[in-house]
């Protein structure tokens, strides 16, 4: 069930000079999920969406919405 | 203490990943569906076997805790093998458990004796508790064999940690090779 790759994810996270790892921690879950979500393997939650945009001091329209 | 014991626990293991988590909800529903339809078979199983054995006398030359028995063994060996069925589709997904341990790419050594001894912990509990109550209705509490029952509680106890730890290592393996072999794929 793999989707398209999340790239704004993965831009926001290396702009805020942030190893998945350290996102992961920061949101509590595992460096994988991180992995994945940006690899377009895993479709999150909306709270870990949202855990994540928080993280990241983004919105969720900035990583998440698809025009 | 019981708190403080349970935040330590929540600090050394990491929070529950939700994905790991949805996979494992799913994989213990399917296995919660397959022991209620596989309990409503031996409980109708039970009810004719003792109807029969009733209608047909047998109660006289068979005992009725041997109509007990024989439903008790299907269902123990039927939940191990659900148990052991729902750890194979864990693994297969590239899971050991689902805290910060689910994915590691090196053995856990001392996370997984933990468990190993918890595991034998539990079994003693369990095995000391239920022959005692078996014993209390058969034979009186003055009567439990509580030396007896400890002794070799702790036998098959020590096994069972042994045993145990020995499974998670190849668990652990497996649940690697299949990691690995998915990571492979999307990447390729």
């Amino acid at each position: 069930m793999e989707g398209k790759k999340n790239l704004r994810m993965r831009a926001a996270r290396v702009a805020k000079d942030l190893s998945q790892a350290d996102l992961a921690r920061a949101v509590g879950v595992t460096r994988q999920t991180i992995g994945l979500i940006e690899a377009g393997g895993y479709n999150p939650t909306l709270k870990l969406c949202t855990d994540i945009c928080k993280a990241l001091d983004v919105t969720l329209n900035d990583l998440f919405w698809e025009d | 203490m019981i708190t403080t014991l349970k935040s330590k626990w929540r600090a050394y293991v990491g929070p529950t990943d939700e994905r790991i988590k949805a996979h494992e909800n799913e994989v213990f529903a399917r296995m919660g569906k397959f022991l209620m339809i596989a309990n409503l078979c031996l409980a109708y199983y039970a009810l004719h076997l003792e109807g029969l054995a009733t209608r047909t006398n047998l109660m006289n030359d068979w005992p009725r805790v041997s109509l007990v028995l024989i439903p008790s063994m299907v269902l123990l060996v039927y939940t191990g093998l659900s148990g052991a069925w729902a750890c194979s589709r864990f693994t297969k997904a590239g899971y050991v458990d689902r805290n910060r341990f689910a994915e590691t790419e090196t053995f856990p050594r001392a996370y997984f004796a933990l468990l190993a001894l918890l595991s034998a912990i539990a079994f003693f509990a369990l095995l000391t508790l239920s022959e005692a109550a078996a014993e209390f209705q058969v034979v009186g509490w003055e009567k439990i064999a509580w030396a007896d029952i400890a002794s070799t509680a702790a036998f098959l106890s020590a096994f069972v940690g042994v045993m145990s730890y020995i499974a998670m290592y190849l668990e652990y393996l497996k649940a690697r090779r299949s990691r690995r072999a998915r990571l492979g794929e999307m990447e390729g």
